[in-house]
């Protein structure tokens, strides 16, 4: 079956999303900086949230549609708390580095 | 109303060719701040892909909270920690592991586009009627479909209270959480100890 | 594919777009002409009769001016900022409605191949919300001027201006839920058209959420009282410090350009927009263009009352200004949106029913 959305197949939108989640997870497994591998988890978030926004299209309900809109209130909440996570560390040890916050207690 | 099937397939291009450019540029880019602003790029282009697909209000939302909102803390984070740009990374020194990721990023993308034409021209074709700005949506929550609404933001907003009012009131207790902790974690302490 | 409509589409933008850059550039001599006005002295009126060729004196010196880079910049954000901020400010301007639609005289009408023309570039299903993304994204452009300037003070200058803005688009946004409350769709029109029979301003909610929303967007365009980011004798100018020539001319015209948007908003929003008073000529030829010409009125109350209040009131200190924003207005509003279902559920029939 070949389902067409605004003319163009549903695999191009699904191959779109599994690249950006591949770039997302490329970030997150290569950069040490820990504010760019929160970004890196924020486009993985998107690309999600592409395919949902696309089935909800193809099976023509409004469902995926609004668990976007959750998946978008939650991604705020985290960066919220992960980027005072990121400062709080921070200030104590003056380095935004994932591998150098490796002690259990310092 | 304007006919767009023709400029559709290339809008689709442009504006993929942009969100896929600018994740790469995110991730392999030196300097934070930089990467903050292509990230700000995709979310641009992605909302775009979005009110392609007659998604509306998914798209202004995605501007309004992604690009506007979480992408404008993150760079206030990155002004504020005064970050440095980063040295040459480990993984891109080291030659083996540079060829393991290229090799897999190849196999990939082949297989990405094997995909692309993953049908058979016998199958049925589906265009979907969902697209047109005045589709009568039907919410599930009713036996006989008797709640209709028409338009895209309407019937979004329909379902969440209608259908999805749990969950929408308990994600604002968690966003009053997340707000609360955000504040008592990166606040400074009041008295030096000792 | 529609070619008239594109074509036609195109015209309205061009001719929207060199409307305002006019409109935003004799907008700068009307401030310095109402300044010396409630200064107690002139205005500029050497640069042409009344003065009326500053704008065009103005421009030139901009565009000659040596273009200076300072040390040390990183070159690509000390370029993207005033871009950012001039295209956010000229965006917003492609869904204001200005009027009804006109209709065509027959002759262009089987020419083109539809009979009538809006007043309005685009019409979105979420025409507000479009609105307040454009406005979340110009926020871009001053944090990336502060930041890469190099400079400690416009750093300064830039955050402080950022975390005002976005701590003002809350109450923004909260007053303008009133009245997507109170008209029921988010499209422009819809709203104007809502306002036929009462304004929202003489509804109670609306009064107070008009007042909230005044304050918001003073704060929003960093416009006094509430401009100590950019004040001239505190923190050097504020972000624009290392900008100059043409790239300052950018901010300059995008802060302009945001002034007589917040007053189109807010005429559209709360005063009727292009809704003639009192109902008169009701479905007449002439209707679109005086409804139109009662919008500009409109707009031209509101960009005269920006600047007379910056020579009126003294500026807030920055605590003063957060601690407004966050613990006055939000509670505030909070409370205006439980009062506005009531008004849109109980007693709004009964209300409009008094004035009409």
């Amino acid at each position: 079956m070949q389902t067409y959305i605004s003319g163009i197949p549903l695999n191009y939108y699904l191959s779109l999303a599994g690249i950006l989640f591949s770039i997302g997870v490329l970030g997150v497994l290569t950069r040490r900086n820990a504010v760019i591998i929160f970004m890196a988890v924020e486009l993985m978030l998107n690309s999600v949230n592409l395919v949902f926004i696309a089935f909800s299209k193809v099976l023509s309900i409004i469902n995926g549609e609004v668990i976007v809109f959750f998946v978008m209130a939650i991604a705020a909440a985290e960066a919220g708390v992960g980027l005072a996570i990121v400062i709080a560390i921070h200030r104590q040890k003056k380095t935004s580095n994932v591998d150098e916050i490796n002690l259990l207690k310092w | 109303m304007l006919n767009l099937t023709e400029i559709q397939p290339i809008l689709f291009m442009i504006l993929s060719a942009v969100t896929v450019g600018s994740a790469l540029l995110v991730v392999l880019n030196k300097n934070p701040v930089a990467s903050a602003i292509f990230l700000v790029l995709t979310f641009f282009s992605l909302a775009g892909i979005y009110a392609l697909m007659n998604a509306i209000f998914i798209a202004t939302m995605q501007v309004l909270v992604y690009a506007g909102a979480i992408m404008v803390l993150v760079v206030f984070v990155l002004m504020l920690l005064n970050l440095r740009e980063e040295t040459h990374q480990e993984i891109w020194s080291n030659p083996t592991k540079k060829t393991v990721i290229v090799l897999i990023v190849i196999a990939y993308s082949f297989l990405l586009l094997v995909s692309l034409k993953a049908t058979k021209d016998s199958d049925p074709t589906v265009i979907t009627n969902i697209t047109s700005p005045n589709y009568e949506y039907k919410l599930s929550d009713s036996a006989e479909s008797k709640v209709t609404v028409t338009g895209n933001t309407a019937a979004v907003g329909a379902s969440t209270f209608i259908d999805y009012l749990l969950p929408f009131e308990i994600i604002s207790i968690l966003l009053l959480v997340a707000v609360i902790g955000a504040v008592i974690i990166a606040k400074k302490d009041a008295v030096k100890k000792g | 594919m529609d070619w008239m409509l594109i074509l036609v589409w195109a015209l309205k933008s061009a001719l929207l777009f060199f409307i305002i850059i006019t409109g935003c550039a004799y907008y700068t001599l009307a401030e310095r002409v109402v300044a010396g006005f409630i200064q107690d002295r002139r205005g500029p009126n050497r640069a042409g009769p009344l003065g009326l060729f500053q704008p065009l004196a103005d421009g030139i010196k901009f565009l000659t001016k040596e273009e200076v880079f300072p040390v040390n910049v990183n070159k690509a954000m000390y370029l993207i900022a005033p871009a950012i901020s001039i295209v956010c400010a000229i965006m917003a301007w492609s869904i204001i409605p200005f009027g009804g639609t006109i209709p065509l005289p027959p002759v262009l009408a089987n020419a083109v191949g539809f009979p009538t023309i809006d007043l309005q570039v685009a019409n979105p299903n979420t025409g507000i919300l479009f609105m307040f993304a454009i406005s979340s994204l110009s926020v871009y452009g001053i944090i990336l001027a502060g930041w890469s300037s190099n400079n400690k003070y416009s750093l300064m200058g830039g955050i402080r201006s950022t975390a005002q803005m976005i701590s003002y688009e809350l109450p923004l946004g909260l007053s303008v839920v009133i009245v997507i409350l109170l008209s029921g769709s988010l499209k422009l029109t819809e709203i104007n058209d809502a306002q036929k029979g009462l304004w929202f301003i003489f509804t109670l909610p609306g009064l107070i959420a008009f007042f909230i929303f005044s304050v918001a967007m003073f704060a929003e365009t960093n416009r006094l009282p509430f401009d100590l980011a950019e004040a001239e004798s505190e923190l050097v100018v504020g972000f624009h410090t290392e900008y100059g020539a043409f790239k300052f001319a950018l901010f300059f015209i995008a802060e302009y350009m945001n002034m007589i948007t917040m007053s189109c908003v807010v005429s559209l929003l709360f005063f009727g927009g292009y809704n003639v008073p009192f109902g008169i000529l009701e479905g007449s030829e002439l209707q679109p263009l005086v409804g139109l010409a009662f919008f500009i009125g409109k707009v031209l109350f509101f960009a005269f009352l920006f600047m007379w209040v910056r020579w009126t009131l003294p500026r807030f200190r920055y605590d003063q200004l957060m601690v407004l924003g966050w613990k006055k207005l939000i509670p505030w509003c909070l409370f205006n949106i439980v009062l506005a279902s009531t008004y849109v559920v109980y007693w709004g029939k009964y209300w409009k029913g008094i004035f009409n």
